[in-house]
């Protein structure tokens, strides 16, 4: 049965693709036969119109033949798919139990490898939703002195020092954590989701806004300041006008004046990503002089590399900068190094590892199903065991028998 | 047209399948001398119109029970000709001890005890 099928399919494959000479072997094929046909009715005597007549007549309707031979090369391969199928169906019809106990198994064993495959493929497998996303990178320090406490954020106006520094990045900016504050002035005082983020953050992820701007290189945050807001909050709070821009509200008593809106689904991240998503982007500036004492470890620096410049060079040069900044702070930065770390690799590290090893025991469930199934048509195979002896002393051969065993456990004609 | 085809239609399919393998287990044939061959040996009792072979063979070719080459034929045309495979064998082997069965079966309920 496999090998025939087998045949089957490569004769049908070669028949598709070459439809045309399908065509031409046909239509000669039955050329051939009518002019012997017309032949032998000519040595019978007939004139040669009638011989041909006479062999078209006895042939029958040409095209109706060819439609059925052309028919025969996909129409068989249904009808023998098709009997395979209701033969399948009836016998889980006959043992609804068994079926059931099948079905439920595999799906047991199918749904918990779709299930993680899913997360996965949403968490895992999706580029970010940034331009080059490769090219970004976040940067953290680390403690010398003891390599065991792993790395942190890093003081503002490092970041500062090394974007006046560095050769190899394009650009380097920061983010802080996604916090809550009151946000006030548009009606009731609510909570709202904020997050600092340095003016070129938006720039260096390369994310457009949908409406307005993004802030603007020396923006900070003082008494006053210009904000970025989400698309969820301007179409809530807003209620999606256009003339949001330019509206000012309090967010903890600091005036802000909205200038842009991120688009929907923009997608912002923390030093660790817990998928919390601000409504209110406020910019910082790491030169700014409240920065300077080198303390406050609450942001984590995001850069782009250079075109070309890869994570081990990036690397070196950083290792160059975290020295020389060591040198020229000994107070605040003695023994703090520079750690380079891929945004991918910052984000889903931890998803990465919770999520690989989850994939071995659900691949190991769907086995045990596939075990237990195989076990079950076993022990069914064993009950017709005196059916197979006699099939086989009446001559059924041994490749016959495996064959039904293969294809279900059922008694064929 | 449409009552000939359900006289001989179903009972033919099979039969005609058999006579085919059968007839090819002499060699090599294209489709003119199978027909030629099934029509004599049969006393042209079987008015099968020539025709209907052709669907047989290609149904037979995509099962697997015969393989086609094309080669010259004694008049120097291309033609195909069409030989058993093993499975074709086998397949002829089957259903011709059905079909005897089934004759036999039939033949003693006909005649009388």
């Amino acid at each position: 049965m496999a090998r025939q099928w087998m045949t089957n399919a490569w004769l049908r494959v070669k028949a598709l693709v070459n439809r045309r000479r399908l065509e031409r072997d046909l239509e000669e094929e039955l050329e051939f036969h009518l002019a012997k046909r017309a032949e032998k009715n000519r040595r019978l005597g007939l004139a040669a119109d009638d011989a041909q007549a006479a062999a078209r007549r006895r042939f029958g309707n040409v095209a109706l033949v060819k439609e059925d031979c052309r028919e025969m090369w996909i129409f068989t391969w249904l009808e023998t798919l098709w009997r395979d199928v209701c033969n399948a169906a009836r016998i889980l019809a006959k043992s609804p139990g068994f079926a059931a106990v099948v079905i439920f198994t595999l799906a047991l064993g199918i749904g918990a490898n779709t299930a993680v495959f899913s997360v996965m493929n949403a968490v895992l497998l999706h580029s970010l939703p940034y331009e080059h996303p490769e090219e970004l990178v976040t940067i953290f320090s680390t403690q010398k002195w003891d390599p065991t406490s792993g790395i942190h954020a890093v003081p503002l106006a490092d970041v500062a020092t090394w974007k006046k520094a560095n050769h190899v990045f394009a650009d380097i900016g920061a983010v802080a954590g996604v916090g809550e504050a009151t946000l006030a002035g548009l009606g009731e005082p609510v909570q709202v989701p904020v997050q600092y983020v340095t003016p070129n953050f938006f720039t260096l992820v390369g994310v457009q806004p949908v409406l307005g701007r993004v802030f603007r290189v020396e923006e900070s945050h003082e008494d006053t300041q210009t904000v970025v807001i989400s698309d969820a909050l301007w179409k809530t709070k807003f209620h999606g006008d256009v003339g949001v821009l330019g509206k000012t509200f309090r967010i903890d008593d600091v005036v802000s004046t909205v200038v842009g809106v991120m688009p929907a689904g923009f997608k912002t991240f923390g030093p660790w990503f817990t998928g919390k998503q601000a409504d209110v982007w406020q910019p910082t500036n790491p030169e700014d002089a409240r920065y300077a004492n080198r303390v406050g470890f609450w942001i984590v620096p995001l850069a782009r590399l250079k075109r070309g410049v890869t994570l081990p060079q990036a690397q070196l040069e950083m290792d160059v900068l975290a020295q020389a900044l060591e040198k020229a702070y000994p107070q605040q930065n003695k023994g703090v190094g520079a750690e380079v770390v891929g945004l991918y690799e910052t984000l889903y590290k931890n998803s990465q590892n919770m999520l690989y090893p989850l994939l071995g025991p659900v691949g190991f469930i769907l086995l045990i199903g596939c075990v237990n199934v195989a076990n079950l048509m076993l022990s069914r195979t064993e009950s017709r065991r005196k059916e197979y002896s006699v099939r086989a002393s009446l001559g059924a051969g041994r490749r016959r028998l495996m064959q039904q065993l293969l294809v279900e456990p059922q008694p064929r004609r | 047209m449409t009552q000939k085809k359900s006289e001989t239609g179903d009972l033919l399919r099979d039969t005609l399948d058999m006579l085919i393998l059968k007839t090819l287990t002499r060699g090599e044939m294209h489709g003119y001398d199978v027909a030629e061959y099934i029509h004599e040996r049969s006393d042209q009792v079987l008015g099968v119109e020539e025709g209907a072979l052709y669907p047989a063979l290609h149904r037979l070719e995509v099962r697997g029970l015969l393989a086609a080459e094309w080669g010259a034929s004694d008049n120097n045309r291309r033609a195909k000709y069409y030989r058993l495979t093993a499975a074709g064998r086998k397949q002829l082997a089957e259903e011709t001890a059905h079909w005897k069965r089934m004759a036999n079966a039939i033949a003693r309920i006909l005649e009388p005890a």
